[in-house]
């Protein structure tokens, strides 16, 4: 409703704005075609020289322009991938026929987002990479935004088929929030998930035109946040991409998946762009993937309380105390001796010797349900997204738009979460001038059924049979493993023996009894004893830039630019401590950019800096310095110093959130520190000091944004007659401040005796919630965190469109501090080559492209779990085939063609191939 | 366009062996999987106690026991672990079964409660693990009794091995030959058969014709009691552990004579004439003569029968309460070679009371001699443990509940 409502009251507005009207002379017509095929050339921008009118040609290649100037005069028509060309018109009512001559695009692309002014791509003053619309067409990718993982540097986490999380120089984790994604200049960061929602929610690939992505500390022109890169992804516009477009993909996947049947994966897409008038134009567009998700299955055994979590030996057949890293349900664990049989054994004295001759302590973990159990397999991701653009006057024209996607999909955070019905809805309203503009834009979430796995789950084993009380779970499987053990079997197969009767009856995976549990226990919320939790956290952001240049010139070229963002947490105290009403928070910024041409315009030297300022953080300024130097025409040496920093996100601020096993996730506002008493009650870091019986305070420090310094230099450049692009860069980044989280441990009643014994008994007491409470706080690390990498990236344009791009890039730690978990999760090296050709053979209608890339291993850490990623290689491919005078163009293909399964995030799904076939229809 | 496509030949070529390439050269490693725990054999053994029994022809009256009840198959089982005090041949004829032949004439019930009896279920008990503490360690056997009440559990009828410096014992018999390791437990072989008590003590001590005036005292004890506050409840109670002294009939009658002559001639006026003391033997002798049935009687007082009941009863602290309980099962072997005092029940009334006073002799593992000294003399006013001690006169009488000793002298708490 609230959505509908919005839709209407834009279209009010673009009909008043749509009566006023300005006079116009002369109107001239034409057609654009491919000088080699003769097909129409859509999207083609024609400008009359010298007044800044002008149009784009539609889906037939035709154009109509009304300008004020008397004829003769000069029309520009441009179009990437094709030369520039200059026509003079002499008669309005000739149709101008123009033929646009196909030459290759290397290094002649524009881009924005490393100066928020267009500036081409060689002479970029940062690492940039970017995607167009054209390279989409010929992608094997199944979706664009996979393709960013594709690029040079960049590292993926995919939590679920449709939850990928792109990153740059390291720190990546599934729902990283280090780095800074817009689209549209909306920050589509999920307020309360603090995850980026661009996968899920955000732009139909119909709609991309690009996708840019500035490697490493960013934050200087796109606000706190961007400490591993920032991705600009812009939409098409209505005025210049006209007509209807979809795709339809089909295609296969979980073959020969262990945990899963083979699945149909479907993808269909629509856009509809129209010029109305020449000030009026719309477009709507809607995605709808839908698809069995992959499966997150492994099943190795986790040591879940050892000092930095790991993988150990054991299976629920031999571990009694097994904790499998995608099984959930199994986090409960409780020590029987000390819990049960040491009572029981006071009780019956005659068995006491013998109940004290068993290990010293016997944790046993309660009977879990796999992944694939308990997870909605059925991904959907259904997207919707509108816009109306109105032209006030030729240079200023008011948009509105609005995104809305809604879905289920898995992440990963601190546990696994299903993502049932989550709906984010972003709408903006805006006003763009060539020299300004002024935007306001909200971000509206709702997690809708989305649930927690691992608390879900556990409490489903709760509601099927308490693990406490005299006939609980646990005392019976304590009586029947006592029982085992008086019957002569040895531990192992007497705890076997005592789980089977413990376990009698339990509701078998997949059955109605088990379904009807599951779907009671989910849909209470997290604060009254299940799983779901409820977040309809919310951000309001205005924000406005102006460019001083026309003034100031012969100064410099200089950019402000302002904005004020709140936020309003709403989880009804299941997600956030805001059980006694939302909370708001507040940030603004500022930034200015200064750049200067030098030496006839050799050296440009750009400065940008930024303050901002958080309600729950001090002000923080952060400075950018650039310099580009043009060696040779079409070759330029960059030098930076970024900076970034980032406020803690609102989770690292207010969450208040069971998770795992029996940790309480905790944010790191003041009042949590008076609310739990962690300084008058202390806190005991869990660490290797712990288990030794010294346990040391640990202080719970007032939290600060953590920050980065960068240094790097680069090359970009054409050479070998400018078939051949070269990108190289490399850097040095030093984080200050890290944000992190550490777990400390509290007694329940203020008795450190809880935290001494054997380091079994300590671990027993870790467990017991009745004697301790263990929190995970958020930490600024105290040691600073240097990394350092270099990428490399040649693209050579041979004969016939045929293209070769290798690329090479590696990030490394320097110095850690011994036993540190940074998170850090990029591979040492990783590499890639692409072999493609967007049209050869016949009127140049066949294209294909395959794509290699493997990298390194990885130690993997996350909140989730730790672990080793090993090395992995995949083989992306299609073959395309065009129909031009039908405008339809029909796509083989697959990603991970050689089906070899992988995962790239600790605890994430294991990802297969899927092979396609895809039919398009006027893709531009 | 034919020559297009025969250009394009060389970079299809190329195509082609990237592809190839590509495709050998992407082969990712399995995935890895979860690793199962391996679980060693308690013991580096290739053979089963089962095994063992049934290669070794001095085991073969067990055996033949063991394979009759069908419990050698149980022993052979891997995945369990036992500890098995094995009577060998000559233990079994020691203990007066001289062939096999005896063996299969027993009961059934009766053979399968002896073979069970010497099985510990569940773990190894090598002799490092039998601790040294007083008096032993309770442990559980394969044989079960019946069922813990408001548990699943069943109830199994203990034994109670011990080690000192000089030896290892379970109960009161000798291990001769520790710690022989198979690969599901471990074998000790004992001196004689390890008898299964059958009754508790109550029976046991009812069924002794030596001990009428301990029962009668038990009896005065009890009058006046309710529940297991009564030594008689205690005595039929059978989750307990318990080490009685019974003095014998004689001993009563020697206490009887002694407090009523010496009542008689308290009444009379010093100095005593020979008629004093001729009558007061005549009143004793009338005493001793009126049998046990003089317990039940005004000439005594429950308290002074009560106390000197509770006397015979030893006991320690709760290991959780701290409270004084009968709850120690004392074999002969487990009492110390030098002077060593015991709480009883008297310490549930005086706490600071220093006990019983113990002693054992030992000749090679067996116990041939063992006294125990009260504090208290008669007639009174002696030094504390200076009276003539109590001798055991019948030692390790086994019940299901505990052990009693037949002593020829009541022991005085004062």
């Amino acid at each position: 409703m609230i959505i509908s409502l919005r839709f209407y009251i834009l279209l009010i507005a673009a009909n008043i704005f749509s009566m006023a009207a300005f006079a116009q002379s002369t109107t001239i017509n034409g057609e654009v075609r491919n000088a080699t095929t003769g097909e129409p050339v859509p999207a083609v921008s024609i400008t009359v020289k010298g007044s800044g009118v002008g149009t784009y040609t539609n889906d037939k290649g035709e154009f109509t322009l009304s300008v004020d100037n008397p004829i003769p005069f000069t029309i520009t028509i441009t179009s990437i991938g094709y030369q520039l060309q200059d026509l003079s018109v002499t008669s309005a009512s000739k149709i101008i026929n123009v033929s646009l001559t196909p030459e290759s695009t290397l290094g002649q692309e524009v881009v924005v987002a490393a100066t928020r002014t267009p500036s081409r791509i060689l002479e970029s003053p940062v690492t940039i990479e970017r995607i167009s619309s054209a390279n989409i067409r010929s992608t094997a990718a199944v979706s664009y935004y996979d393709m960013i993982s594709k690029l040079k540097g960049v590292d993926v986490v995919n939590s679920s088929l449709t939850f990928a999380t792109p990153s740059t120089r390291g720190f990546n984790g599934s729902g990283s929030v280090r780095v800074n994604q817009i689209v549209d200049g909306m920050d589509n960061q999920a307020p309360g998930l603090n995850f980026s929602v661009g996968s899920v929610v955000g732009l139909t690939e119909l709609d991309v035109e690009s996708v840019e992505l500035l490697a490493g500390a960013s934050s200087a022109l796109y606000g706190p946040g961007g400490m591993n890169g920032a991705i600009i992804i812009n939409s098409k516009d209505p005025f210049k991409y006209q007509g209807l477009s979809f795709q339809v993909k089909t295609g296969i996947m979980n073959i020969g998946n262990s945990s899963r049947d083979a699945s149909p994966y479907y993808n269909w897409s629509l856009r509809w762009a129209k010029k109305v008038s020449e000030k009026f134009a719309f477009k709507v567009g809607a995605e709808l993937i839908q698809a069995k998700d992959w499966v997150a299955n492994d099943y190795r055994d986790y040591d879940r309380l050892s000092t930095t979590g790991s993988v150990k030996n054991g299976t629920r057949e031999t571990d009694p105390n097994y904790d499998g890293v995608n099984v959930y349900g199994d986090e409960t664990t409780i020590d029987i001796k000390s819990n049960v049989l040491v009572p029981l054994a006071q009780q019956a004295p005659f068995y006491a010797p013998y109940v004290n001759a068993l290990p010293s302590s016997i944790p046993v973990s309660r009977t879990g349900y796999n992944e694939k159990d308990v997870i909605n397999p059925n991904t959907v991701d259904f997207k919707l997204s509108g816009e109306v653009s109105y032209k006030l006057t030729q240079k200023l024209s008011l948009n509105a738009e609005g995104y809305w996607g809604t879905g289920n999909t898995v992440y990963t955070g601190s546990d696994r979460y299903s993502l049932q019905n989550l709906k984010i809805g972003q709408y903006k309203v805006e006003l763009v001038s060539t020299n300004w503009f002024l935007r306001a834009y909200t971000t509206q979430e709702n997690a809708g059924n989305s649930y927690n796995a691992t608390v879900t789950t556990r409490y489903v084993n709760e509601a099927w049979k308490p693990s406490g009380g005299s006939n609980g779970w646990y005392a019976q499987y304590s009586f029947a493993f006592l029982n085992a053990k008086l019957s002569g079997l040895s531990d192992i197969a007497a705890h076997n023996a005592a789980r089977a009767v413990a376990d009698l009856g339990r509701p078998a995976p997949g059955s109605p009894e088990f379904k009807q549990l599951f779907d009671k226990v989910r849909s209470i919320p997290i604060s009254k004893g299940g799983g779901l939790f409820v977040d309809k956290t919310n951000l309001y952001n205005v924000e406005g830039q102006y460019n001083l240049t026309p003034y100031t010139e012969k100064f410099a070229d200089i950019l402000l630019g302002a904005n004020i963002k709140r936020y309003v947490l709403n989880s009804e105290g299941t997600l956030f401590a805001d059980s006694t009403g939302k909370i708001p928070i507040n940030e603004y910024g500022a930034y200015i950019q200064l750049t200067k041409h030098l030496l006839n315009d050799k050296l440009r030297f750009i400065a940008s800096a930024r303050y901002d300022k958080n309600d729950n953080f001090a002000g923080k300024f952060t400075p950018r310095l650039s310099l580009v130097i043009r060696v040779a025409e079409d070759n330029n040496i960059r030098l930076s110093y970024q900076s970034a920093y980032r406020f803690a996100s609102t989770q690292q601020q207010y969450i208040n959130l069971r998770i795992g096993a029996n940790t309480l996730l905790i944010g790191g506002v003041p009042s949590f520190i008076d609310f739990y008493h962690l300084r008058t009650n202390p806190v005991y870091n869990v660490d290797a000091n712990l288990f030794a019986g010294n346990p040391t305070i640990n202080p719970v420090t007032k939290f600060k944004a953590e920050s980065v310094n960068s240094f790097e230099v680069g090359y970009k450049g054409l050479v070998a007659k400018k078939k051949l692009l070269i990108d190289a860069y490399g850097y040095y980044g030093i984080y200050q401040n890290f944000l992190s989280r550490t777990i400390v441990a509290q007694s329940v009643n203020s008795d450190k005796s809880v935290f001494t014994g054997t380091p079994d008994q300590i671990k027993a007491n870790l467990s017991n919630a009745a004697l301790v409470t263990t929190y995970s706080i958020p930490v600024n690390v105290q040691n600073n965190v240097n990394t350092y990498g270099f990428g490399i990236s040649l693209t050579y344009a041979m004969r016939h469109n045929f293209s070769l791009t290798g690329t090479a890039s590696s990030d490394n730690l320097d110095k850690v501090p011994a036993n540190f978990q940074a998170d850090f999760n990029a591979p040492k090296y990783r590499a890639g080559i692409t072999f493609s050709n967007t049209g050869f053979g016949f009127q140049r209608r066949y294209g294909f492209s395959v794509t290699y890339r493997w990298q390194d291993d990885v130690n993997f850490q996350g909140d989730f779990a730790n672990g080793l990623i090993p090395a992995y290689q995949t083989v992306d491919g299609q073959i395309s085939f065009r129909f031009p005078p039908q405008k339809i163009i029909l796509k083989l293909g697959a990603t991970n063609l050689l089906n070899q399964y992988y995962r790239n995030g600790f605890g994430n799904s294991t990802i297969g191939g899927i092979y396609y076939v895809s039919v398009g229809y006027n893709i531009f | 366009m034919k020559i297009n496509i025969l250009q394009n030949i060389r970079v299809i070529k190329l195509l082609l062996v990237v592809c190839s390439v590509s495709i050998i050269a992407s082969c990712n490693k399995e995935l890895p999987t979860a690793i199962p725990i391996v679980y060693p054999y308690i013991n580096n053994s290739a053979t089963t106690i089962a095994a063992a029994i049934n290669a070794d022809t001095s085991y073969s009256f067990f055996k033949a026991a063991a394979t009759r009840v069908g419990v050698l198959p149980i022993l052979d089982d891997s995945t369990k672990i036992f500890t098995v005090f094995l009577p060998n041949n000559a233990a079994f004829r020691v203990s007066g079964i001289t062939s096999i032949a005896v063996i299969n004439a027993l009961p059934i019930t009766t053979v399968g409660a002896i073979v069970q009896y010497h099985v510990i279920p569940g773990q190894q008990y090598t002799s490092a693990d039998v601790p040294t503490t007083f008096p032993n360690i309770q442990l559980p056997t394969y044989l079960t009794i019946g069922a813990l009440p408001g548990t699943p559990l069943p109830l199994k009828m203990s034994t109670f091995p011990s080690t000192r410096a000089n030896g290892f014992w379970d109960n009161n018999i000798p291990v001769l030959t520790p710690d022989l390791k198979f690969k599901n437990g471990v074998i000790h072989l004992v001196a004689a058969i390890v008898n299964p008590p059958s009754q508790v003590l109550k029976s046991a001590i009812g069924s002794d014709s030596n001990l009428n005036y301990f029962k009668a005292a038990i009896a005065r004890a009890d009058s006046g009691q309710t529940g297991l506050n009564k030594l008689d409840s205690l005595l039929n109670y059978p989750v307990t552990n318990m080490t009685v002294l019974a003095p014998s009939d004689a001993a009563f009658q020697t206490l009887i004579f002694g407090l009523v002559f010496q009542t008689y001639l308290s009444g009379r006026p010093t100095p005593y004439t020979g008629a004093d003391t001729s009558n007061a033997v005549a009143t004793a002798n009338g005493a001793v003569a009126a049998g046990p049935i003089f317990l039940a009687t005004n000439n005594v007082s429950t308290a002074l029968v009560k106390g000197i009941m509770a006397y015979h009863f030893l006991a320690s602290p709760n290991p959780v309460s701290g409270a004084i309980e009968p709850n120690i099962r004392v074999f002969s072997v487990n009492f110390s070679t030098t002077p060593a005092f015991v709480k009883t029940l008297v310490n549930t009334v005086v706490a600071a009371h220093p006990g019983i006073m113990t002693q054992a002799t030992f000749t090679g593992p067996f116990v041939t001699s063992l006294k125990f000294t009260g504090l208290g003399t008669f007639p009174p006013g002696g030094q504390p443990y200076s009276g003539t001690a109590a001798n055991a006169t019948s030692l390790d009488n086994h019940a299901v509940n505990g052990v009693y000793y037949v002593i020829d002298k009541v022991l005085l708490p004062q």
